[in-house]
């Protein structure tokens, strides 16, 4: 848009708010990110091309322009229009596909030879062939393996199994080929139709994790807290939960919120995978059974150790709404407005 | 009361969603405003309706068709980028 035009569209009552060409990132994008636009420029055979990705490059301003304490105002504004547009974007994209939702959660660090990588990106294989959306919050770690299991939906296992074995010279995200072992097996492997997409929504706050090239649809943030919550909220059919540390318990927390008030007007159901973990290693299973007594959501607590016992609790607890959905309101109880 | 199979039934129905979440109106839509994402739905849009109220303008280059624009209402329309 010119100068002239801007100026002519707010005398006849139009609102603009230009694009500001000098941050890396687009405020006002219309779509959610792929892989192919983050990871531009990135160089399967040389990791350190990373540094130069669109991804780095904006986490890099992130940092230098105040981490979570933007130094300027504007930076503040423009990241806020940014994730607005991004869960813009992600509303049109749910919408769009029409397909029912399930997230996985767990470790950033669990590494690609656990045991517990290779479940994850099972159930999620099995799961997306049955027609689910997986999402996660895109990271690597379990997170991957929920991108990875759905990529390979259209595959044999025996290919999944021969990714697994690629990307295990790679196990930590911290390994210097963890990413272009990831494009390796994205080359042997390519995309195979939408049957097999997922969606990964990453935080520029965790911008030292790359974001996983599995997932083919990305909802990339900057403030942590919108993704967090918004990644519970859309995962209507149920969340798994590997096991994981601080990041992971939080967001089992967030969802017990949503559940246990009925926030948003329905329970999902809370699948958690590995008994012992969450019954004696982070005991928080009996905790929440107690909690949810006498509420909804008790009922669509799980446990599960297989892969198949999780896949059962997802397709037998489906989400339920309350017969009362919480509405009382100050006004509306004494003072007879919001009728 | 077990829900029926719709993508996102919590977003569908409920009045309001989490911070992070705007309501679940309908695709390329801000809230009720119509949101346009290219030139060609600028155009198809212009050619139903005969003007561009209340229409929100997300990463358009608009330069190519500023001239077409310049004799519609464009009252309480947002541009955005």
């Amino acid at each position: 848009m010119t100068p002239a035009f801007a100026l002519d569209v707010q005398r006849r009552g139009g609102i603009v708010f230009p694009h500001l060409k000098d941050r890396p990132y687009h405020a006002f994008r219309p779509h959610l990110y792929t892989p192919e636009e983050l990871f531009a420029g990135f160089d399967r055979h040389d990791p350190c091309t990373y540094c130069q990705t669109p991804d780095a490059t904006i986490h890099l301003h992130w940092q230098e322009t105040g981490q979570v304490a933007p130094k300027h105002v504007l930076d503040g504004i423009l990241r806020r229009a940014h994730d607005q547009s991004i869960t813009d974007a992600l509303t049109e994209y749910l919408e769009s596909i029409n397909r029912k939702v399930v997230a996985i959660m767990g470790g950033h660090s669990m590494l690609r030879t656990d045991p517990r990588y290779r479940e994850v990106a099972q159930i999620a294989r099995s799961l997306t062939q049955k027609g689910y959306l997986l999402v996660s919050g895109g990271g690597p770690g379990a997170m991957e393996a929920t991108h990875l299991g759905a990529w390979f939906a259209e595959r044999p296992n025996s290919d999944l199994e021969d990714a697994l074995s690629i990307l295990a010279k790679a196990p930590s995200y911290r390994d210097l080929e963890w990413l272009t072992s990831a494009f390796e097996v994205r080359e042997r492997y390519p995309w195979t139709s939408e049957a097999c997409d997922s969606l990964g929504i990453p935080t520029w706050l965790y911008g030292h994790d790359p974001p996983t090239p599995f997932a083919t649809h990305i909802a990339k943030y900057f403030a942590n807290s919108l993704r967090e919550e918004g990644l519970i909220t859309i995962a209507v059919h149920g969340i798994i939960f590997s096991p994981g540390s601080a990041g992971t318990i939080q967001e089992i927390f967030q969802d017990v919120t949503q559940n246990h008030y009925a926030t948003l007007g329905i329970v999902s159901p809370m699948v958690f995978l590995d008994k012992i973990f969450w019954t004696e290693t982070k005991p928080i299973y009996p905790l929440l059974q107690s909690l949810a007594e006498g509420h909804l959501y008790g009922k669509l607590l799980g446990l599960a150790d297989t892969v198949e016992e999780t896949i059962h609790l997802i397709e037998t607890l489906p989400p339920e709404k309350p017969e009362q959905s919480p509405n009382w309101h100050f006004c509306r109880a004494h003072c007879g407005m919001r009728d | 009361m077990a829900l029926k199979d719709s993508a996102i039934p919590g977003l569908l129905s409920s009045p309001t969603t989490a911070p992070g979440l705007t309501a679940y109106s309908g695709r390329h839509t801000l809230g009720q405003m119509k949101e346009l994402h290219s030139v060609d739905e600028i155009l198809k849009h212009l050619q139903e309706t005969a003007h561009l109220e209340s229409v929100v303008f997300q990463g358009v280059s608009l330069t190519e068709i500023e001239s077409q624009l310049s004799n519609v209402t464009l009252d309480k329309s947002i541009f955005l980028g």
